[in-house]
């Protein structure tokens, strides 16, 4: 699969899970692998990048949690804005 | 005392997040102030200051002073996406230009570069090189409010009353900006009328850029946003834009000036007024795009059109203009026009919807 730019694989992840909240630390581990060695993929970058998607209403934030670390995190589904603009993402995917 | 909960502690966050958010609105509009008037300082530098086109035949003039701001738009575009780059590139974004191109959103952003770059750019330096910029600057501050009537007419947009409020309260303060008595430094001239209509085009441009950026720019990280829209549009000046000035003025004065404008361009001090103003304008560009991200497209262009007060008060700082109260009158109409149309005053400091 061709490396899609970061907040377009973020919001296809969310989307991926069908409308179930899916918690930022899963989020991270999943895209580690695809992103890592890059200076823009870091936890806190990505959370900027969440928190940015979710400003312009493409995403929201629920069900807050405290992670293994201690740390306070929140789980995100897809609006229906966010659905919409999925139409964007690359047909191959 | 108890403990937080996660909720307190990420509305905290969030807050923060969107405070950082107002920060960077309001530094776009400062800084575009800034750039707008190192522009127009730069036009009293070599190659320039060579060429008297006040005593020039009318339209060798007009054709010099042209041939100055396109030269003058080049750089600036050029030197923004080369401080952009830099700056992506040290965050580790650099893959980030080619995966974005490769999405519609991204090719909607190469297309809103031409509209706010070859023309929005070359109508800001048109009239900035005509008038100055501290009369340039507030009118086209109005391009939400230009947007605003574009998408009533071409998308059938519903406004509520608020924005056609703000509507008027920018014509009305362009009206105050062109028609009031002006400083005696400033000649109300033939020059002076093609400087604002060519500000107004300017405001086109960008109107009709934020129209299509809106459509998934969302999706997009906005600093490789604002690095390919920069990068294209210097792209577009010299693909497009600097051969055909060239090809107009060789055919009228002959290719030994105008060539020797272009080429001296690179060795002269208005090179580096331009590395400069590219900087400043770049970065302004990065704050606004950022808080586009961080605190919402009605905030954030609410603040970054104070950049018509901005331009004002850097004009009456750093040049030897002498705004009267009927100029700052009118770049705060159209601030408060075009606020009133990106954003509910009252919504606009309740960060906890962010």
């Amino acid at each position: 699969m061709a490396v899609l730019p970061l907040r377009f694989r973020i919001l296809h992840l969310i989307n991926q899970a069908d409308g179930k909240p899916v918690k930022a630390n899963d989020i991270y581990r999943e895209l580690f692998a695809e992103y890592e060695g890059e200076g823009q993929f870091s936890f806190e970058l990505m959370e900027d990048h969440l928190m940015s998607i979710k400003a312009v209403g493409l995403i929201d934030a629920v069900d807050p949690y405290f992670d293994e670390f201690g740390e306070a995190r929140y789980q995100y589904v897809i609006t229906p804005t966010g659905k919409d603009r999925t139409k964007y993402l690359p047909k191959i995917l | 005392m108890s403990e937080k909960t996660a909720q307190e502690v990420l509305d905290e966050k969030q807050l923060k997040h969107a405070k950082k958010g107002i920060l960077a609105g309001v530094l776009s509009g400062v800084l575009w102030g800034a750039s707008g008037t190192v522009l127009y300082l730069a036009l009293n530098y070599e190659p320039f200051t060579r060429y008297d086109t006040s005593s020039m035949e009318f339209r060798t003039g007009i054709a010099m002073l042209v041939a100055f701001s396109l030269c003058g738009a080049l750089m600036h575009d050029m030197f923004a996406s080369i401080w952009v780059a830099v700056h992506n590139i040290r965050a580790g974004k650099f893959k980030e230009y080619g995966r974005t191109l490769r999405t519609k959103p991204g090719k909607m952003v190469c297309i809103g570069a031409i509209l706010g770059g070859p023309i929005g750019m070359s109508g800001y330096l048109l009239g900035i090189t005509f008038v100055n910029a501290a009369y340039a600057l507030p009118i086209t501050a109005a391009y939400p409010a230009l947007a605003a009537v574009l998408a009533t007419i071409l998308f059938k947009e519903r406004n509520p009353a608020r924005v056609w409020v703000g509507v008027v309260l920018c014509i009305l303060g362009s009206f105050l900006v062109y028609y009031a008595p002006l400083g005696e430094d400033v000649e109300k001239d033939v020059y002076f009328t093609i400087g604002m209509v060519l500000s107004t085009l300017a405001c086109l441009g960008w109107a009709s850029e934020g129209l299509l950026s809106t459509y998934g720019m969302d999706m997009i990280d906005p600093d490789i946003a604002l690095g390919i829209r920069e990068a294209v549009s210097a792209v577009a000046y010299f693909i497009f834009v600097i051969p055909i000035v060239v090809l107009y003025m060789s055919t009228h004065f002959g290719l030994a000036p105008v060539w020797e404008l272009f080429t001296s361009a690179t060795r002269t001090s208005a090179f580096s007024i331009y590395c400069l103003a590219g900087f400043l304008g770049g970065f302004s560009y990065v704050y606004w795009y950022r808080a586009l991200n961080m605190t919402g497209v009605a905030r954030a262009m609410a603040l970054n059109v104070t950049y018509a007060l901005w331009g004002v008060l850097f004009g009456a700082l750093f040049t030897t203009l002498e705004p009267t109260v009927y100029l700052y009158m009118g770049a705060a109409a159209i601030a408060l026009g075009a606020i009133l149309v990106s954003a509910n005053p009252r919504e606009l400091f309740k960060l906890r919807n962010v």
